[in-house]
C-alpha cells in the first residue's frame, strides 16, 4: 500500500516532504516512521530512540488526526493514508 | 464630554483596540517568564503597547553569546541580571509603564507567588521542566498562559486558557530535546511577537486567540501549520482525576 508522508521544519530538512512510501498491508505508524528514518543520515537519531521507538516528543498525525503517544505506534495504516510528523521545539 | 487624553504614542493603535482596549492594557499586569530570546520581543512590544505593569522573571545574567537574539540586552549590560538590564531598556522605550523584576528561576515552590497577580502569563522560557511547572501553576490559578518556543529556524505558539480546554502538556506531552540548538534572533522575534499579540488580543478582547490549536512556524521556508489540540483525559497536568 502507498502512504503519503508530510513532514515539517527540521524533519523536512532531513527527509523531505510530500513523499510517498510503500508499506506492506497491515503496516503500522511505527513501520512508516521507521521507513522514513532509514531514508537519510541523521533521520534515525531524530525520529527513533535507542530502542527503535518513535521519540516521545515527536507529534504524529494520521489523516490530520493527532495520535496520543500511548497507542500510536501500533496504529494500522491504510492505502492512501496521510502520515504527518512534526517536531515541537524547546528553546527560548 | 471629552474623554481622557491619551498620549500620542498610542494614537496609531487606538483605532484598532479602542479607548476601552487601551485602558484595559494600562490596567493590566503581564508576567513575562524569561528575559531572553522570546522575552525580548514580548516585553518590548508589550511595553510599547502600553501594558500597565510588566513583571519580568529570569534568574540569569547577560552573556555575550545572548546578543544575537536577546535584544533587551547590550554590550553595556554584560554581566548584569537580565531582569535589571531588561528593565532599563524597557523604561527607555516607555517610561510610563511599571516594570517589576524577579531575579528567580521558576520552580514548584515559587511559581504560584510569582504569577499570582498577573492577568496573563507569557512562557518565554528555554526548557520544558520549568514550562510544565508554569503550566500547572497557571492552571491552578486560572491564569491564561501564552506558550512559545524556538529552535533553529522554527518555533511554535499556543495560548492556554483556563477551564476545560487542552493545557500545555496536552499540546506537548513530552519535552523536546534541549541540546544547545542554534537560533537566529529574527526567529525568536517572529514567535515572541506572536506571543505579545496574543496577550494584547486577550486583554483587549479584540480578534481570535490561538487556543485549542498550536501554530508551528518554519522560518526557513516561511511556512506554517495549525495543529488542532484536544484535552487529553490522561494528561499529567489536567487529566481526569488530577487535582
Amino acid at each position: 500500500m502507498k502512504i503519503r508522508v508530510k513532514t515539517f521544519a527540521r524533519f523536512r530538512e532531513l527527509v523531505g516532504t510530500d513523499l510517498e512510501i510503500e508499506l506492506p498491508d497491515g503496516g503500522t505508524v511505527l513501520d512508516g516512521v521507521t521507513r522514513l528514518a532509514s531514508t537519510a543520515s541523521g533521520a534515525k537519531e531524530a525520529l527513533l530512540d535507542e530502542n527503535g521507538n518513535i521519540r516521545s516528543h515527536v507529534i504524529v498525525m494520521v489523516n490530520k488526526r493527532r495520535l496520543p503517544n500511548r497507542d500510536r505506534e501500533q496504529e494500522v495504516l491504510h492505502d492512501g493514508d496521510e502520515l504527518a510528523i512534526f517536531p515541537p521545539v524547546a528553546g527560548g | 464630554m471629552q474623554g481622557p487624553d491619551y498620549p500620542l504614542r498610542y494614537i496609531r493603535q487606538i483605532p484598532l483596540i479602542g479607548e476601552e482596549g487601551q485602558d484595559r492594557l494600562a490596567r493590566a499586569e503581564v508576567c513575562v517568564c524569561g528575559a531572553g530570546g522570546l522575552g525580548s520581543p514580548v516585553a518590548l512590544y508589550l511595553a510599547a503597547a502600553g501594558i500597565g505593569t510588566l513583571h519580568l522573571i529570569d534568574g540569569d545574567r547577560v552573556e555575550e553569546s545572548n546578543l544575537n537574539r536577546q535584544i533587551l540586552h547590550s554590550p553595556a549590560t554584560l554581566g548584569m541580571l537580565k531582569v535589571s538590564s531588561a528593565r532599563m531598556q524597557i523604561l527607555e522605550l516607555n517610561p510610563d509603564i511599571r516594570v517589576r523584576c524577579s531575579p528567580d528561576r521558576i520552580v514548584e515552590d515559587n511559581a504560584a507567588a510569582l504569577i499570582g497577580q498577573a492577568d496573563i502569563v507569557i512562557d518565554a522560557l528555554d526548557n520544558f521542566e520549568a514550562r510544565y511547572v508554569l503550566n500547572r501553576s497557571a492552571r491552578r490559578m486560572a491564569v491564561p498562559l501564552v506558550h512559545g518556543a524556538v529552535s533553529g529556524f522554527s518555533g511554535q505558539v499556543t495560548t492556554v486558557l483556563p477551564g476545560s480546554g487542552p493545557c500545555l502538556q496536552c499540546a506537548v506531552p513530552y519535552p523536546p530535546p534541549e541540546d544547545l540548538h542554534p537560533v537566529l534572533g529574527a526567529v525568536a522575534g517572529v514567535i515572541g511577537s506572536i506571543q505579545a499579540l496574543e496577550a494584547i488580543k486577550y486583554l483587549t478582547g479584540v480578534g481570535g486567540l490561538l487556543s485549542g490549536k498550536m501554530l508551528l512556524w518554519d522560518g526557513s521556508r516561511c511556512e506554517c501549520e495549525l495543529l488542532p489540540l484536544e484535552r487529553d483525559p490522561q494528561c499529567r497536568t489536567c487529566g481526569d482525576g488530577v487535582q
